[in-house]
This record gives C-alpha cells, structure tokens and sequence, in this order.
C-alpha cells in the first residue's frame, strides 16, 4: 500500500463560520494503481488531495495520511520537504500558470533534482534533457534554455509531469491535469501518463470532473459530492453498474459518443448543496429522485477497500 | 435559408506579418436547424461565430442573412434577429446590475414593451429574480440569465459560443435541454460553437469542423461522427474519450519504445 488516507477533514474559516470542504473521507492508493476521483467543481476533492500534502491554507486538517507507513499529517514542513517533489510528485491543473514564467524550463526542472540532492549540478543537466525527450518534448536541447511562454500548452503539461516525475516519486498526484487541454492534446497527455507510470513504476492519484479521463486510465474511482465519497469501486463496476443515484444520474446526464443521438439527455435537477447550509443526512437527499425519510439520517459508508456507495438505496 | 456564408476571411496585420484567422469560410444554415461548429482553441471558430453577427468587421467575403447582404450592415436592426450566449456566465453579467435591469435593458434600448416576467419563465427562472444580482446565482442560474438577455428581442438566430463548457458536469445537461426546448418552442436557428465532440453530436443537425482557420469538413451530424473523411476529423474523434471503460486505450508501449532513462 503506498498511500492511505483515513478520515480525512478538511476545513476553512468562511465569514466567522467553519466551511467543512471535506468531511470525512478515507481511500487507498496500492502500488503501481491508477486511482480517480471525480467530483464537481467545490466537492472537496482538490482540498484533500492539498491537505495531504499541506499546501493549503485550511484552518483545519484532521484524519491521518500514511504514506510508506508515516502519517504526513504529523510531519513538520521541513519534514514534508523531503516528501514534496521527492516522493510524491504533482501536476497541477493550469500549465500556464504552475510554472515560473521567469526560469528558465531546465532550471525548473533540475530545481527538484539539486534540491533532493539527486543529481550533482552537470548530472543533473543531462537528467533534465532526458527527462523532456522521455516526456515527449519536441527540441529538448532547445527548450532547456526557453521560458514558459515559448511553449504550448501541451508542451508545458509535459514539462510539468516532467518535474513531478524527476525524482522517481512513489506517488504522482495529478489534479485536473488535461482540463486546459484541446482535446487532441488531452489524449497524448494521459497517454503519457499512462506510459510514464508503467515505465517508472509510481502509482497515480487523478483528480478529475471528467468521467471519460476515468473511464480511459484509472483502475479504481472514487466518487465525490459536498466533501464525501459516495461511491467507490473498480471502473468498470461504477461506469458501467453505478449504484449511487448520483453516479447513475450523472451518466445519464452526459451525451456518449457510442451510443444512438435520439437517446435524450437526463438532467439533474437543482444545484450541488452550499456546505455552509447542508441538509441533514444525505448530500444528495435534496436532488434525488429516491429519497424517502431514511435519508435524513446520515447514509452508511463502507470500507476502503470493496465496492459500495453511501446510500440507503443500496444497503 | 436563413444563414449564407460566402467565402468569409478575417485577417489580422501584426505588424508587417498577417495572420488569417477565418480562411474563407462557405456555409449555410437553415431555419430551426442547429450548425454545429468543432475545432481546438485558436482555430477561428469564435472569431466566426463574432464576424456572423458584425461584432468584429470581416476582412472579405459575404454573409446574407434571410436573403439580405448585411456584410455592411451595422446597427440595431440586426441585434433584434441575431443574438449571442456567451461562454462565461460569472464575466458576461453586469455585476451590478439587477437581473431585472439586465434582461430590461434591449427591450429599452429598442423601444419594447416589458416582458421580463415571460423571460424568466421562459428560461425557468423564479420571478424573486428580478431584484437580484448575478453574485447570488449559480452558475448554470447565470447562464439560464445569459440565455433569457439573448431572447429578449426575439431574435430568430443565436450564436452559442461554447454556453456549457464553464458549467458543472451535472448542469450542463440542465442547459442542453433547455436550448433544445426553448429551439423548438421558438423556432430558433443555432449556431453551437463547441470542443465536447458529444455535446456538439447531441444537438447538432449539422457540423463544421474547423482547423486553422478553414472548415475542413461539413454535414449532416450522424454522417460526420459515424463516417469522417478527412484526416482531422478522424484524429479529433480518435482522441474522444469513451465513458466506457472496456474501450480503454492501452499505451502503446510496444509501439513507440520509450527512450531509456536510468538512475
């Protein structure tokens, strides 16, 4: 197991009140697994993947992240610096503004290497050409002494899974990494990913809203609504036999390129809830076309590592 | 025929350098009909999309509009037939305006009778609406606003310029339903410019696909998506993730042998 997650909160002060953006979650990252979890734009599913590293400026992280065993939760910043970069790996949404637009693209890239004390400073400058043509970099020798802003997005993208895989993490977590792509791009962008993780051998945690990014890398999904996972499971299980209303509801929402153009699109009714204001029990209870009175009272979870969703539905 | 496009171009002067951002563009869309426009980002399809309803001057070429050149033409007599959906609802609302002042203001402008109430319905909107501001809605709410400002006029063409792709997964079909509803009711022409290959599919009755600034390919949406013939269409379609995970592409690892990297 590389990574577990146990009970993880996550909360931030809003106007003198406690906005909970993540109550509760616990998952498991095996080795070598792809992992997705996909959720809504306020689910919660960036602030955890944040809070588990701390690179948010929640009020409060609770529940314990193992990662090889140590709790991230409990480590210093000093101590989490040997982890950032090191052992974990990430890629972040926006290629345009997750790298500094003022280094150059091979100082940013040997920047993790000379800091772990990986690579001596000449070392490092060959690792940094070969990580760009392992990523697929057109002109690599060229874009070592480019900036930013002479490269594509898609370029870019590739250099920053470039930095997250320079020193051979465990661990990658990529969050929403082909969102600001074009559609031609995001498919040679996960199938990078796909490749460089069978290559270096690192597990992967994918932050997505993209149901189809699920369906074409990951092994295992995690479904979020208002900072929960309602359901998870293999792929496979939950794309093609969805047990939570929410997950059923969403499939049926979106159109499918393989299927017949008349079949009419369901739409899901009202808005994701306000976590300042959330109704008792079920997240969902307000939107879904089964709830009955069992569902104020708060729907079961079930363990981290079978298939279930959090509904009274299911049970 | 409600839309003839002829040989549009756009060029841009950068400099002494051009850049042809439309390189004439022919089509045609007929009354009721959807036109699905595809494309990556910088391939001109906006720019079309603003040149069709003269916010920004074309280069070259005509657009007839229900018979009548109006390539020339400025002014308001145009507003009251063509309209546009934008693609961002937090940016395209005035935020200090009133949803009420906002879907108010064309009906003013052109000298119309108030029908700010028949709007909201229209869209599904609570009538409380009327006294607030865009802040206080959500975003698939603001974009229900977008599209009412846009009937305001009774317009009989909307450009959609990518109106869903700011939206959450679970609003966008709210959205969709809604346009194909309000085509229906109001026998209203589309133009749905868009990258989500299945959402374009959806509603489309026909689909232009744009690259660099020329369409490359165009018909009827089933033939199109079933049976691509140039070569960019087909790369786009290939790169369309499934939403079944059975289809899963494998990395072709045994095809293109990665460069071999060792610490």
């Amino acid at each position: 197991m590389v990574l577990q997650v146990e009970d993880l909160r996550v909360g931030f002060s809003v106007q003198g009140k406690e906005l909970l953006a993540v109550r509760g979650v616990s998952f498991d990252v095996k080795e070598g697994e792809t992992v997705g979890i996909v959720g809504e734009s306020g689910c919660g599913k960036s602030a955890a993947v944040q809070a588990m590293l701390k690179l948010t400026p929640a009020n409060r992280i609770s529940g314990k992240v193992l990662f090889e065993g140590e709790d991230l939760l409990k480590k210093s910043n000093a101590e989490l610096r040997a982890v950032r970069g090191r052992k974990i790996g990430m890629v972040f949404q926006d290629p345009m503004t997750s790298l500094n637009p003022t280094m150059k693209i091979g100082n940013q890239i040997r920047e993790g290497l000379l800091y772990h004390r990986i690579a001596s400073r000449k070392e490092s400058k060959e690792k940094a050409l070969e990580l760009l043509k392992v990523v697929g970099v057109t002109e690599p020798e060229l874009r070592l002494e480019q900036y930013p802003h002479q490269l594509s997005g898609g370029m870019r993208q590739r250099v920053l899974i470039a930095i997250a895989l320079a020193c051979n993490p465990k661990l990658v977590i990529a969050d929403e990494p082909t969102t600001a792509l074009d559609v031609t791009v995001q498919a040679q962008i996960l199938d990078l990913l796909k490749k460089m993780q069978s290559h270096f051998q690192t597990s992967l945690l994918l932050i997505t809203h993209d149901l189809s990014v699920v369906a074409s890398v990951c092994d295992r999904v995690l479904v979020m609504y208002a900072g929960k996972i309602v359901e998870q499971g293999t792929v496979e299980e939950v794309l093609l036999d969805p047990k939570h209303p929410y997950t059923q509801m969403l499939l049926r929402s979106l159109p499918h390129l393989d299927r017949p153009r008349s079949e009419p699109l369901l739409a899901i009714e009202g808005s994701p809830p306000n976590l300042l204001i959330l109704p008792k029990g079920c997240p969902f209870r307000p939107r879904c076309p089964f709830a009955s009175d069992i569902c104020k009272e708060e729907p079961p979870a079930g363990n981290s590592t079978a298939n279930w969703a959090a509904c009274w539905k299911v049970v | 025929m409600l839309l003839n496009v002829k040989n549009l171009r756009k060029v841009y002067a950068q400099g002494k350098k051009e850049f042809t951002a439309v390189d004439g563009v022919s089509f045609k869309i007929q009354r009721g009909e959807t036109l699905g426009l595809v494309g990556e980002s910088g391939c001109g399809k906006s720019t079309l999309g603003k040149m069709l309803l003269r916010l920004i001057p074309s280069t070259s070429g005509q657009i007839f509009f229900d018979g009548e050149d109006i390539t020339k033409n400025r002014g308001r007599a145009l507003c009251r037939r063509m309209q546009m959906i934008f693609q961002d609802p937090f940016a395209s609302l005035n935020p200090r305006m009133s949803i009420g002042d906002i879907l108010k203001e064309p009906l003013q402008i052109h000298g119309l009778p108030d029908r700010v109430d028949e709007l909201l319905d229209l869209v599904g909107l609570p009538q409380v609406s009327k006294n607030r501001f865009p802040h206080e809605f959500s975003g698939g709410q603001r974009q229900r606003v977008g599209i009412a400002r846009a009937l305001a006029l009774n317009p009989d063409f909307i450009v959609c310029d990518e109106p869903i792709s700011a939206l959450d997964v679970s609003i966008q079909a709210q959205i969709v339903n809604l346009l194909i509803r309000l085509q229906k009711e109001l026998n209203l022409t589309y133009l749905f410019i868009a990258h989500d290959l299945k959402m374009v599919r959806y509603l489309s009755t026909q689909v232009a696909v744009m690259y660099l600034g020329k369409i490359v390919e165009m018909g009827p949406a089933e033939q199109i998506f079933s049976n691509p013939q140039h070569p960019y269409t087909q790369l786009l379609l290939s790169s369309a993730l499934s939403l079944d995970p059975r289809k899963k592409k494998e990395p072709d690892l045994l095809k293109k042998e990665l460069t071999p990297f060792v610490f």
